[in-house]
């Protein structure tokens, strides 16, 4: 009986120190946190996607408190909502800032822009980029291996089979820019939502000549300026056979949806014009 | 004599070389295309203008800076068009489009037949006055025939051949291992014209100072191993060492290592043990523009492969710019073309692409796919194979999760890309291709 006792008293002791040790070195060692931190860790998505310019979001959570108010940072990944969540957090007023959202600048679908090429190599945009390969023989558009949708971290992008092309879904977006920096040809762009989502841009970045352009993909950007003439605000410059819309400038009137002869120009909404966008 | 080779890795894969070494001169094509951009380097600028008249061997393409290639025409005509035409990989590219009338054709088809049997008969100009030319001289002459180097990787030869000050090269290295299966090109042109290929080495150790040569070749080219034996005159500082057939003994590291024994740091250049390389088809070409003043124009192409008839797989002469489909023997379709070796070479997606400097050969095999690759089973045969002493399935790895610091951390900037991981992978896992886009995203 007696052994039985003093095993436990033994065992109970030495459990007693060493709380007492680990109790007394938590105390004396402690790291100061602060609370406000760990609130804002929690009120940020979690995607370490880096769009806020930091190392992750501990480290952008850590900046915000260090810092205690948000001039310039913003976590693209927690939007407006998050971002206002962070604010109160920190007892500073919310920025309002419009979250622009990716658009891919191919148009390239299956049917416009046949393929030609067989590829059975790694399936990655980027090693079919630098052995320079491509399916079809646009040097500019996408190469369809989906490495865009590979680094999405909200799950914003989705290949789609009948076209070849990925789709941005603008309600997953949170322009994180892991896209843009990721296409080996450079295809997405960030732009601003547009009033009432409405927002127009060329979706093609060919730099090929009209002829070239044209003769291998039916949907390419020719740079032959009908859109120039046709924009009443001045928000359309060409260069390299290419056309651009200033989101700035652009008012998203459509205008030039509708003369566009390739119907490489793409608008979110229906322009009010003969000619329609096919999508 | 002794065989030498390298220490770590390697393979051996099926030789295959069972063409024909003899050369056959192919009639001027009709048509040229010229990239701009057939080397390492910035692209040449066009120094023609669309409708313009070029004569033969006139240079069409200037070195915008020091690290560049010029190109020349190997036919007289008309500039047709300069715009982006597809090469054989698929990508589009800036050429220059000649096309020559009838005329101009019959004028350069008769001096090219002069041209040929000068070479063959070994009547043309002497050497004796190019070699009395000064080292900068024979440099000036390597850049302004457009020469680069013609094992494969298109380095323009006047860069890697002016050294330092500080810089003394003790032995130039002769690469004649054609280590790649199937291809024959430098087997052909070694036994057809050795002793342009020894007058080419004495212009190149004069252009770079080296006091020898060593002529580094594989075993499986007795043929060559005698001709060029015969050639070298008596007391000469040319040697030949005779080297294992083994893959990729003509790497520029490993050929370094079996030839002197030293080994080249990671990230240095051979130079830095005293050694200069050159491919023995780009000693030929320095000989041709120096002696004959004749640009980099032609070279010869090996078409082979078990895609078609064994008659038909022969070494041709062949004009640089003459589109792939048009070299005897390239099916039009139903037959897997790679440009190249099948170990390094890539696959031709369009037969309208040209022969280019860098083109050693075209390697036709039967229609196939690759295989859906397997799991890598951590068997470490691509280590065991890595010429390099690499990790190739971790390098491979890190190239597929973008982790481009761990990468370099494990030298992946050392890989010469010559595929023995990919060979020798018993699950058929694309392991080059992400080693190489882990080696482009880690260069800093």
């Amino acid at each position: 009986m007696t052994i039985f006792l003093a095993s436990i008293a033994i065992l109970g002791l030495t459990g007693l120190a060493g709380a007492l040790l680990l109790y007394a070195t938590s105390k004396r060692f402690a790291v100061e946190t602060d609370p406000r931190e760990e609130a804002v860790r929690d009120a940020l998505p979690g995607a370490n996607c880096g769009a806020c310019g930091l190392k992750g979001c501990a480290d952008f959570a850590r900046e915000c408190v260090v810092r205690g108010r948000l001039d310039g940072l913003t976590c693209p990944g927690a939007g407006a909502e998050g971002m206002a969540r962070i604010a109160s957090i920190l007892g500073v007023k919310a920025e309002s800032r419009e979250r622009p959202v990716a658009v891919l600048r191919c148009n390239g679908s299956c049917e416009a822009r046949p393929r030609p090429y067989a590829y059975d190599g790694a399936r990655s945009c980027s090693i079919m980029n630098a052995v320079g390969v491509g399916t079809s023989g646009c040097a500019f558009g996408c190469l369809g291996c989906g490495d865009c949708v590979e680094v999405c971290r909200f799950d914003a992008l989705k290949m789609n089979p009948e076209t070849g092309l990925p789709e941005v879904d603008e309600t997953k977006c949170t322009a994180c820019g892991m896209c843009v920096a990721e296409c080996p040809r450079r295809l997405f762009e960030l732009r601003p939502r547009g009033r009432r989502d409405r927002r127009v841009w060329v979706a093609c970045s060919s730099r090929d000549k009209g002829a070239v352009a044209r003769k291998v993909c039916a949907a390419a950007c020719i740079g032959c300026g009908k859109c120039f003439k046709a924009c009443p605000f001045e928000a359309i410059t060409i260069s390299d056979n290419l056309a651009y819309i200033n989101p700035d400038a652009c008012r998203a009137c459509g205008k030039c949806v509708g003369v566009c002869p390739t119907g490489a120009i793409h608008a979110t909404f229906t322009p009010v014009a003969p000619k329609q966008d096919e999508n | 004599m002794r065989t030498k080779t390298f220490r770590i890795g390697g393979i051996h894969p099926p030789e295959h070389k069972d063409a024909s070494t003899a050369i056959e001169w192919l009639e001027l094509p009709r048509q040229v295309i010229l990239p701009l951009s057939q080397h390492i380097g910035a692209p040449a600028r066009a120094s023609v203008e669309k409708g313009q008249h070029v004569e033969r061997l006139q240079q069409v393409g200037e070195c915008p800076s020091f690290v560049s290639a010029g190109i020349h025409t190997p036919i007289s005509g008309t500039v047709k068009a300069i715009e982006n035409l597809p090469m054989a990989g698929g990508m589009p590219q800036q050429c220059i489009v000649i096309v020559a009338s009838e005329e101009d054709h019959a004028a350069d088809t008769a001096a090219y037949e002069n041209y040929r049997r000068q070479l063959e008969e070994g009547t043309g100009p002497d050497i004796a006055t190019a070699m009395a030319e000064s080292a900068e001289n024979i440099r000036a002459a390597i850049r302004d025939a457009g020469i680069v180097g013609l094992g494969g990787a298109a380095f323009p030869s006047h860069v890697k051949y002016t050294l330092k000050a500080d810089q003394r090269p003790e032995v130039l290295i002769i690469n004649a291992c054609e280590c790649e299966p199937y291809l024959r090109c430098d087997d052909a042109l070694m036994q057809a014209f050795a002793s342009h290929i020894i007058g080419g080495i004495e212009l190149l150790m004069k252009a770079i100072g080296a006091p020898r040569a060593v002529i580094g070749i594989e075993e499986n080219k007795p043929e060559s191993i005698a001709a060029l034996a015969a050639r070298i005159p008596a007391g000469s500082r040319i040697e030949i060492q005779v080297l294992k057939t083994k893959y990729p003994q003509g790497g520029e590291k490993q050929l370094i290592e079996a030839i002197t024994g030293r080994r080249v740091a990671s990230g240095a250049l051979p130079i830095s043990v005293g050694a200069v390389v050159a491919n023995v088809a780009t000693a030929f070409a320095v000989r041709e523009a120096c002696v004959d003043g004749t640009p980099l124009t032609h070279r010869v192409v090996s078409v082979t492969g078990e895609g078609i008839p064994a008659e038909m797989r022969r070494n041709y002469m062949v004009a640089i710019g003459t589109p792939l489909g048009e070299l005897p023997g390239v099916p039009a379709d139903g037959a897997k073309v790679i440009v190249g070796g099948p170990m390094m070479g890539r696959t031709a997606v369009d037969l309208r692409g040209p022969v280019t400097k860098g083109c050693s050969g075209l390697t036709i095999l039967p229609p196939q796919t690759r295989p859906a690759p397997g799991p890598c089973i951590r068997c470490a045969a691509c280590v065991s194979a890595c010429p390099m002493g690499l990790e190739p399935y971790l390098l491979s790895r890190y190239g597929m999760l973008r982790m481009w610091d761990e990468a370099r951390a494990l030298d992946v900037a050392d890989c010469l890309e010559c595929g023995a991981c990919s060979y020798s992978c018993p699950s058929g896992r694309p392991l080059l291709d992400y080693i190489r886009l882990a080696k482009q995203r880690s260069r800093k």
